[in-house]
C-alpha cells in the first residue's frame, strides 16, 4: 500500500466516524470531496481497505443504506410493499454499524453516555411498530407512547414525544409518511422503520428483545406470535 | 324514418336514459335529503363511534351498511352516488382493523400487554409507589437503563467522542478565506473605463483630417502612381485599410482620380470639379471597393518592394 493511499483511508475511517458521531449518514460524493479529491476513481479499493481497518480496529463496518420505500398508499400491506421494494438501486449512502459478536454486546460494556435514553426509546417505538405489521399510526403510536409517560409536556430524558419522534426522523430510524385522505379532510400519518433501522435492526434479535421485556412470564410461543404480528407469513410459523 | 326503426331507437334510448338509475331531474330536496343522510352516516362512523364500533361485538358499521343500502335505491345521481361509496371504504377501513384487533383476543401478540410490561421493567410500577401523581412517576421511568439493555439487540455504533470535528468542517473555513481573497483580487484589477472627453474626440477627427491632407501631399509628389502601390504595406494589412480610407476622402472631394484606361488603375491628383461643371450634368458615383486580405497578399507580391518607400511616412506616424 503506497503512502498516499494510506493516508486516504486513515481519513475516511476518521470522516466515517466523524459522521457517525452526528449520526449523519455519510453520501459518496463527501467521500469524493473530502477524501479522495483527485483520485475519486479510486473509490472502490479505498473504499475496501478502509473496511479492512474499521472491521479489524474498530469492529465496525460501512453499510450502505437500502432506498426508501416511495410514497405508497397508508395501509398497503407489508407483504405487498416487500414485493415492490425488490428492484432497487444503490442510494450511495452509509452508515456505521457495529459487528460485534451477540455475545460482547450481551455483556454491556458500552458505555453509551447519552445516547441511552434515546436508544430505549428508539426501540420501543420500533418494536411498536414491527409487531402492528410493520406500520404504526400516529394516533396509536402516540396512545402508547402516553402509556409510558411520554407526552408533549416536558420530559426529564428525551424532552418530549415531539422531540424525541423528530430525533429518530432525523437520524433515519423512522419513516413519517402522510397520505391525505381521499376526500382532502383528514391526514393520515404512519410511522415505518426507517433505512438506518433496517440496517442496525435484525428481525430476530428485535423479538428477543420484546421476549427479554417480557421476562420470566413470557409465553411459550411468543417469538411465533411476534413474527405473525410483524406481518410475515411463513408456514413453519402458521 | 321507417316507423320500426323509430321505435327501435327510442326503446333504445329509453335504456340509455333510465330514470330509474340516472335521472339529471332529480328534485333538489330529494338530492339535499340523501346527501344529509350519507353525511351523517359518514360522520357517525367516522369520527364519534370509531373506536366503539372497533369492538368485536359492535354491530354499529352493519347498521349503518343496512341503512346505506336503503338510501342507494334512490341516489339518481353521481355525486350522491360518490358519497355512498365513501362510506363502503371507510366501513371496510374498520372492519380490517375490527379483524386485525380480534386475532388479538385469540393468543395473538397483544401490543397492550406489551407496554404495561415495558412500564414495569423501566421501573414505573416501582416508581408509582413513592410520586404523588400517575403522570409524574411515569416520567421518572428509566429510559436510559432500557436503552443499554437494547443496545445489545441492536447494531448501533457508539459514538467516537474522540474525534476533533469533522474533516469537513477545517476544509469548508478555508474553502471561506479563498473566496474571500478572490473577491478582493478581483475588485483590485478591475480597470476603470478610459474615459473620453470632449478634447480627445475632437482631436481624433482632427487625425483623420491630418492623414487625409498628408496622402494629398504625398499623392502630388509621387503620382501618377499605381493605386496598389500607392496604399499597400506589405507589413500590415489593417494599415492598408487606413491609407485605403484616407484615400477615399480625396477620390470624394474629386482631389484625386482613378484611371483604369491602361488596364492598371492609376491613382492622380487633379483638380476638384466646380460648381460650373455640375450644372454642365456632372452627377456623383459611389463605387465600393473591396480589400480583404488575400487581395492584400496578392498586392505585396505584386507591389510591395515599390510600396515600401511611400507607407513609410505613415507607418512611422502610428
Amino acid at each position: 500500500m503506497t503512502l498516499e493511499m494510506n493516508r486516504k483511508v486513515k481519513d475516511l475511517v476518521r470522516l466515517a466516524l466523524a459522521a457517525e458521531r452526528q449520526r449523519v449518514p455519510l453520501k459518496r460524493e463527501d467521500i469524493a470531496k473530502k477524501v479522495l479529491k483527485d483520485h475519486s476513481r479510486a473509490f472502490r479499493v479505498i473504499f475496501e481497505k478502509t473496511q479492512v481497518q474499521l472491521r479489524r480496529v474498530f469492529g465496525m463496518e460501512l453499510v450502505e443504506l437500502p432506498t426508501r420505500e416511495k410514497a405508497q398508499q397508508i395501509g398497503v400491506s407489508a407483504a405487498r410493499r416487500a414485493a415492490v421494494h425488490r428492484e432497487k438501486t444503490s442510494t450511495n449512502t452509509f452508515v456505521l454499524r457495529s459487528i460485534l459478536p451477540a455475545e460482547l454486546r450481551h455483556a454491556e460494556l458500552i458505555d453509551w453516555g447519552e445516547d441511552a435514553a434515546l436508544m430505549g426509546f428508539s426501540m420501543v417505538v420500533l418494536s411498536l411498530i414491527y409487531v402492528n405489521e410493520r406500520t404504526l399510526s400516529e394516533e396509536r403510536l402516540h396512545h402508547y407512547l402516553r402509556k409510558l409517560g411520554v407526552t408533549e409536556r416536558p420530559h426529564p430524558q428525551l424532552k418530549s414525544l415531539e422531540v424525541a419522534l423528530m430525533r429518530m426522523v432525523k437520524i433515519g430510524y423512522l419513516d413519517r409518511v402522510t397520505s391525505s385522505g381521499d376526500s382532502g379532510d383528514v391526514s393520515a400519518i404512519e410511522y415505518r422503520w426507517g433505512p438506518r433501522a433496517k440496517v442496525e435492526m435484525d428481525e430476530r434479535e428485535m423479538a428477543d428483545f420484546v421476549v427479554k421485556v417480557f421476562g420470566d412470564q413470557a409465553p411459550a410461543d411468543l417469538v411465533q406470535s411476534i413474527r405473525r404480528a410483524s406481518g410475515v407469513i411463513d408456514a413453519s410459523t402458521a | 324514418m321507417d316507423p320500426r326503426a323509430e321505435a327501435a331507437f327510442s326503446q333504445q334510448q329509453d335504456r340509455i336514459t333510465n330514470r330509474e338509475v340516472y335521472d339529471p331531474e332529480q328534485p333538489e330536496e330529494e338530492k339535499r335529503f340523501l346527501r344529509q343522510e350519507y353525511r351523517r352516516l359518514i360522520q357517525q362512523t367516522e369520527l364519534e363511534h370509531r373506536a366503539e364500533l372497533q369492538r368485536p361485538d359492535s354491530e354499529g358499521v352493519l347498521r349503518n351498511l343496512k341503512r346505506a343500502g336503503e338510501l342507494i335505491g334512490q341516489v339518481k345521481q353521481t355525486y350522491e352516488a360518490s358519497l355512498d361509496s365513501r362510506l363502503l371504504v371507510l366501513s371496510a377501513d374498520i372492519n380490517h382493523e375490527k379483524a386485525r384487533k380480534m386475532r388479538v383476543e385469540h393468543g395473538a401478540f397483544d401490543s397492550e400487554d406489551y407496554v404495561a410490561r415495558l412500564v414495569t421493567v423501566m421501573g414505573g410500577r416501582q416508581a408509582a409507589e413513592t410520586a404523588q401523581g400517575a403522570a409524574e412517576s411515569l416520567q421518572q421511568m428509566d429510559w436510559a437503563r432500557l436503552g443499554r439493555t437494547a443496545g445489545a439487540y441492536m447494531r448501533c455504533v457508539p459514538a467516537a467522542d474522540f474525534i476533533l470535528g469533522p474533516i469537513s468542517l477545517e476544509q469548508r473555513s478555508r474553502n471561506v478565506t479563498r473566496t474571500g481573497q478572490r473577491n478582493v483580487d478581483r475588485s483590485a484589477a478591475a480597470s476603470r473605463p478610459v474615459e473620453l472627453t470632449g478634447d480627445e474626440v475632437q482631436r481624433q477627427e482632427n487625425e483623420t483630417t491630418k492623414n487625409v491632407m498628408a496622402i494629398a501631399v504625398l499623392l502630388e509628389k509621387v503620382g501618377p502612381i499605381n493605386l496598389f502601390e500607392f496604399i499597400i504595406n506589405p507589413h500590415s494589412f489593417g494599415e492598408t485599410v487606413e491609407n485605403l480610407f484616407h484615400l477615399s476622402f480625396l477620390i470624394r472631394d474629386g482631389k484625386a482620380t482613378i484611371d483604369d484606361e491602361s488596364g492598371e488603375p492609376m491613382l492622380a491628383c487633379c483638380l476638384p470639379p466646380t460648381s460650373d461643371d455640375y450644372q454642365r450634368g456632372l452627377t456623383k458615383k459611389q463605387l465600393v471597393l473591396e480589400l480583404d486580405p488575400p487581395t492584400w497578399k496578392v498586392g505585396c507580391i505584386m507591389h510591395g518592394d515599390a510600396s515600401m518607400r511611400w507607407c513609410l511616412p505613415l507607418a512611422a506616424r502610428s
